[in-house]
């Protein structure tokens, strides 16, 4: 019984990759038959844009609508019935709850990419001239493989807390134990919880940062830094004067898109406080108000404002991905 | 300026590879020294051995009698210029050439100075603010040579600097580095596989083969005198005919046979040639002692022999004809233009035997 349900699922699915992935190339095909025979001008001009509508009617339909609806309610109140004008703003803007949020992600964008970068950075570069360079690179780049709730989990282990003078099972405070100190708590004393949620996106990004640039410093021409090394440049004139400047621009695009990944972190902050104690951040006040609260106004605006605080590094970032073509 | 030696320099790559095996080789200040041989011989090895790119496995290496085995390439005071050129793309061409003398700290208006004189010297003046990628790559060539004179070292490195440009450019870099090696007067070694740049440019040219040194001399001694087979084919162009030969006496006179070939040997050299009478020889005459009699210059030593013309390469100044002897044997003679000479005749070629080359036939090398 149980067998012949799993057939008919396999069956299934296979008849909707092949319906889907089928019906995806009967359509182009469909359309590039149609539009052959159009004039050769216009066809030119037509092929493009056939191609592209229904990437653009997904993108439509998925991305661009619920965003100006969430857009919408954010002027609106909390069950979305009256309009009240930049309430919302108002309250993201002066609320204390959400100025502890904006300062503790500023905290966590400034320290999570600059730290994971330049670490991945020098690891990219040191690694290059180690013997046993893919284990020392595989060993950096597992916790990439592991998601933000596991990662928080192992953590939760590494900063479990127990009152001094019962038995540590959290390696930070059996070190700190062992060594003579109290223990701490790592994730309720409000001056290190902060930096105790974002030691674990570092250790997370760390990797992603390493193997990117990793293979950006393996690009550099080998004769470019001989010619280096012959003009006199030491080890760590290369690395500031011929190095970074030459992978400068897969710095950027690792830099913004940790920024990215930043702005919207909330998982780790979950699991590891939910948000408590201070550690707050925009995107976890954001499923508070938007869920806990069920004050979809505020919640969409908080929304708005992580849209618009996205929008420039993107802006960015594919500026810079068109000047790299543009020089190739 | 700086004297450079080679001493029992041996070079043994990781994998086990035996590059360069026991140079010995002195280097005068002031000097153009030519490092050629065919590709794989190990020449760029030596010129990395010299600046510090590569580790000596063996042997030491002396700049101005200092030994320089340890020494890191900042150490050396040594320029080198790339076969890729490897200009740093991010830097304009006034920061490419102004890198090195940042790096020693010279004051801005010095650097200022001495680069405008550098790229004022090699024509680059208006592209100081270019990046390499907007340059050509005869431009590219120039700022990797300026890169290198800014610095005024006691020695030049040059790895096949004009193999990527096109042949009419080549001939004028060619003649460029020359003028700047007689205005500099400092000691350049350069690395190319192209014999015709070792001869025009080269005081004195070192024959490389195989990671073995084969000869050192000056391009006229090497040319005229060529210590083995190898050095013989290698200079010249086309390179030169070899016949499996041996010396026969007969009556008063010592002959060179080689198949029906049968010429003999002049009697200035008679006497000693004597040693290696029945001998296995090889016998080598370059393409351009060879004459079509009609147009013989006077005072060569004509033999004159019978072949068949198969092609007839014209090449304006000069013919390059391909022979073939009665016993089939092929060689190439480099005739006057006027010459009649059409594919499918026999035709009366002369072998000028004042300039004739022997070899022994199992070790190659030259008979004295
Ligand atoms: N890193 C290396 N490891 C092992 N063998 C090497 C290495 N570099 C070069 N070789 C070998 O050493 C020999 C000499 O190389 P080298 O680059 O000096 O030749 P070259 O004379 O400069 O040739 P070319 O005219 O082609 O540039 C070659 O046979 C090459 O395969
Ligand atoms: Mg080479």
């Amino acid at each position: 019984m149980q067998d012949t349900a799993n057939l008919m699922r396999l069956l299934s699915a296979i008849a909707a990759i092949v319906l889907g992935s089928g019906g995806i190339i009967a359509l182009f095909y469909g359309a590039n038959w149609l539009v052959n025979y159009l004039p050769y001008g216009l066809r030119s001009r037509v092929l493009p844009w056939v191609y592209m509508t229904p990437a653009l009617a997904v993108l439509a339909a998925f991305l661009i609508l619920p965003t100006i609806r969430t857009l919408i309610i954010s002027f609106m109140d909390r069950r979305s019935e009256a309009f009240v004008g930049l309430d919302n703003y108002i309250f993201a803007f002066t609320n204390s709850a959400m100025l502890i949020a904006f300062r503790n992600n500023l905290l966590w964008l400034v320290l999570v990419t600059g730290i994971s970068v330049s670490l991945g950075l020098v690891i990219a570069v040191l690694v290059d001239r180690v013997p046993y360079e893919p284990l020392a690179k595989a060993l950096i780049f597992l916790p990439m493989a592991i998601s933000f709730v596991g990662a928080s989990v192992i953590w939760r282990f590494v900063y479990a807390y127990q009152p001094p003078g019962f038995e540590q099972i959290g390696l930070l405070n059996a070190i700190v134990v062992a060594l003579g100190f109290e223990p701490v708590g790592w994730l309720v004393n409000r001056t290190v919880n902060n930096f105790a949620l974002i030691a674990i996106m570092i250790w997370l990004q760390t990797g992603f940062a390493m193997v990117l640039l990793s293979s950006a410093v393996k690009g550099i021409p080998q004769d470019v830094i001989e010619a280096a090394r012959i003009d006199g440049a030491n080890e760590f004139q290369i690395f500031w004067r011929i190095t970074i400047p030459m992978i400068n621009s897969t710095i950027v695009v690792v830099s913004t898109t940790i920024i990215v990944l930043v702005l919207k972190v909330f998982d780790i902050v979950f699991v590891m406080t939910g948000g408590n104690l201070d550690t707050d951040v925009i995107a976890s006040r954001m499923i508070k108000e938007m869920f806990n609260f069920r004050n979809f106004g505020r919640g969409s605006a908080i929304a708005v404002i992580l849209l618009l605080a996205v929008i420039p590094v993107m802006v960015a970032n594919i500026r810079r991905f068109q000047q790299q073509e543009a020089n190739r | 300026m700086a004297h450079i030696v080679f001493e029992q320099v041996t070079k043994q790559y990781e994998n086990g590879f035996v590059a360069v095996k026991d140079l010995n080789l002195a280097i005068e200040a002031d000097e153009f020294l030519v490092l050629v041989g065919p590709s794989g011989c190990g020449k760029t090895t030596c010129l990395r051995m010299l600046a510090g790119l590569e580790t000596i496995s063996q042997g030491s290496i002396y700049i101005d009698g200092q030994r320089i085995n340890q020494r890191s390439p900042r150490e050396r005071d040594i320029a080198m210029v790339f076969q890729s050129y490897a200009l740093y793309p991010h830097m304009s061409v006034f920061d490419n050439m102004a890198f090195s003398l940042q790096l020693q700290g010279t004051p801005k208006a010095d650097i200022q100075q001495r680069v405008q004189a550098a790229a004022t010297q090699l024509g680059i003046e208006g592209l100081l603010d270019r990046k390499p990628k907007q340059l050509s790559g005869g431009q590219r060539q120039r700022v990797a040579v300026g890169r290198a004179i800014v610095r005024n070292p006691a020695a030049f490195l040059m790895d096949e600097p004009l193999s990527n440009l096109d042949a009419k450019l080549r001939v004028q870099a060619r003649a460029e580095l020359s003028k700047l090696h007689k205005k500099l007067g400092t000691t350049f070694v350069y690395v190319t596989h192209d014999q015709v740049e070792a001869m025009t440019m080269g005081s004195r040219i070192a024959v490389m083969n195989q990671g073995i040194l084969q000869q050192v001399d000056t391009p006229q001694n090497l040319y005229k005198r060529p210590n083995n087979m190898f050095v013989a084919g290698f200079m010249g162009s086309p390179a030169m005919n070899f016949f499996q030969a041996s010396l026969q006496p007969a009556g008063d006179q010592l002959w060179i046979e080689a198949g029906t070939l049968r010429l003999p040997v002049p009697a200035s050299v008679k006497a000693s040639l004597q040693p290696y009478l029945g001998q296995p020889l090889v016998f080598g005459i370059r393409p351009e002692n060879i004459y079509d009699p009609q147009f013989a210059p006077p005072g060569i030593n004509p033999v004159e022999l019978k072949a068949t013309v198969s092609v007839v390469e014209m090449m304006g100044h000069e013919v390059i004809v391909y022979l073939a002897l009665v016993d089939g044997h092929e060689f190439l003679a480099r005739i006057d233009p006027r010459s009649r000479f059409q594919p499918g005749q026999t035709v009366q070629v002369s072998f000028d035997m004042n300039r004739f080359h022997l070899f022994d036939r199992a070790s190659e090398q030259a008979l004295v």
